[in-house]
């Protein structure tokens, strides 16, 4: 009886964890849609998220964009520049530009956003902005989820451009292969489809991101400790719900 | 001063509260009158800050009854509940400044998000609370975190009273600052309270503060009130609990349970 009895109470602790963070999520969205809303702190959030991430993700994309260029080249040998732009475009646009992108702000931006909402929990921050009638859903969740949501898609444009480059670089200069001709092949791989799925993702890692960040920092408790904990807890359970939804997401769209 | 032919501003009744297995709250009945100024005194870790939180809303309470100007607010919807928080005031332990927003915005924070002031007419009224707290408003551009101990908690009353609340809590108002710059703010915190008319409600484990800025004493122990009364009785009370609290004596009724 006793495996069966760890097994048990493991099943119903996850099943609170998810019932505790569905019910987060809901009363987050349900103060992003009402007023009053806070412009500046969207744009704040939009600024840090979208902004400052672009290095990151940028270099990210580049090198991810050659490597790819590189691995098909040795893999599929003399098949010529349709098959490598093929290979690159559909990499880079339906998977390793909102995934590794993703990856990315989940390190950066969940990590920040535990962090920040955390000391602000334990320092009675929190409590302090009850007490002045404001919301802290309202006035923390709400800029941060909405912000990420509208940020990761952009940043993922981003990075499909900047990834494609990469394999440009390495084929054109690397490879010898004609520019025009790779160019011309990169645009008939380029499908809707493909495209637009990365960018679905996109919104969704980014909602996911700042729902662990959020979600984390504001239950964190315990000083310092706490709300490394929180971070820690943040990135990995954002990197993980991620790549769940990544599968999802594709399945979705892609499974006949 | 008396206040005792006054209405009631705030009303617990047998407040229980729990966090698992520890029973923290078994029984609070309280009353503070209208302009009252109320002292709750004790240990650390009897509950001091749970009351607070209870009263407050930031927590709810596992039985009992809490009532503001007659309402109870236990169960409250939440439109309701936003009313009555707007006649409350609070000055936190480590004062809980906002560190993203700069001295200014902090103080004028309730005005500009509960009152809707702009932003322009909210800074004059911030800088006009912060030298009521005196506070120099040079410093109204810096981040908190440049201020020392002893402006954060003028601050955090500058930000507590400048929405010209009903209801003023104080928690722990002197704690972790020097003896003259404690007196200080129980100087400034007597005079916001009167000024404004307020009904206050500070916890303490400071005797002196207490004897400072209450017209009231309540000591809880064990989750209850022990004893009630006005602040001129507290040295000749009879009681052995307060007496022991108030001179910190180490044996009587008293017991710390150093282990565990
Ligand atoms: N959110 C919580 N979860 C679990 N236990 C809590 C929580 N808040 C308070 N407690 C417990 O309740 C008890 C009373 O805490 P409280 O903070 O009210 O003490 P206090 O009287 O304010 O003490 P101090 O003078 O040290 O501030 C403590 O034992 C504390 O561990
Ligand atoms: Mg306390």
């Amino acid at each position: 009886m006793r495996p069966l009895r760890a097994i048990g109470r493991g099943t119903i602790a996850i099943f609170a964890v998810i019932g505790r963070i569905s019910v987060f999520a809901g009363t987050s969205l349900y103060h992003c849609v009402r007023p009053p809303f806070f412009p500046r702190l969207i744009l704040r959030q939009m600024i840090e998220i979208g902004f400052y991430s672009l290095p990151v993700v940028g270099l990210t994309a580049i090198f991810t964009g050659m490597v790819l260029a590189l691995q098909s080249f040795s893999g599929f040998g003399f098949a010529g520049e349709a098959t490598i732009a093929n290979v690159v475009v559909w990499g880079i646009t339906r998977e390793l530009g909102p995934v590794l992108a993703g990856l990315m702000v989940a390190g950066r931006i969940g990590a920040a956003m535990a962090a920040e909402i955390g000391t602000m929990r334990v320092t009675e921050q929190i409590d302090a902005l009850t007490t002045l009638s404001t919301n802290p859903f309202k006035y923390l969740v709400a800029p941060r989820l909405i912000a990420a949501v509208a940020m990761l898609p952009l940043l993922v444009l981003v990075a499909d451009v900047i990834g494609v480059l990469g394999g440009f670089i390495v084929s054109v200069y690397d490879f010898g292969f004609n520019p025009t001709t790779y160019l011309k092949s990169t645009w008939a791989s380029l499908d809707a489809a493909g495209f637009v799925s990365g960018l679905v993702k996109a919104a969704v890692f980014g909602f996911l991101v700042a729902l662990m960040g959020t979600y984390h920092g504001y239950h964190s408790k315990g000083g310092a400790q706490g709300v490394g904990q929180a971070t820690t807890n943040a990135v990995v359970s954002a990197s993980i719900l991620l790549l769940l939804f990544n599968f999802i997401i594709t399945a979705l769209f892609f499974a006949t | 001063m008396t206040h005792s032919d006054n209405p009631a501003k705030i009303e617990v009744r047998n407040l229980q509260k729990s966090f698992g297995a520890k029973h923290v709250l078994r029984g609070v009945d309280l009353t503070i009158k209208t302009g009252e100024s109320l002292a709750v005194i004790g240990g650390s870790g009897t509950g001091k800050s749970v009351l607070i939180k209870n009263i407050i809303g930031l927590m709810e309470p596992d039985s009992g009854a809490i009532q503001i100007d007659g309402e109870d607010v236990i169960g409250m919807n939440p439109e309701d509940r936003e009313r009555v928080t707007r006649k409350f005031g609070m000055l936190f332990q480590g004062a809980a400044l906002f560190d993203s927003l700069s001295v200014w915005e902090n103080v004028a924070f309730g005005l500009i998000q509960s009152q809707g002031m702009n932003r322009h007419a909210a800074r004059e009224d911030a800088l006009a609370a912060m030298v009521q707290v005196g506070l120099d408003t040079d410093i109204a551009e810096r981040s908190p975190a440049e201020l020392s101990g002893g402006m954060q908690k003028r601050a955090g009353l500058a930000r507590a009273i400048a929405t010209k609340p009903e209801i003023l809590f104080f928690d722990e108002p002197t704690t972790g600052l020097d003896p003259i710059m404690g007196s200080v703010i129980d100087d400034l915190i007597v005079k916001s309270v009167r000024e404004l008319g307020a009904t206050a409600l500070s916890i303490t484990h400071d005797m002196a503060s207490a004897r400072r800025i209450a017209d009231n004493i309540a000591m809880i122990y064990e989750g209850r009130i022990v004893w009630h009364g006005p602040v001129a009785d507290i040295d000749h009370s009879g009681n052995e609990m307060l007496d022991q609290f108030i001179h910190g004596r180490s044996d009587g009724p008293i017991q710390l349970r150093v282990a565990g």
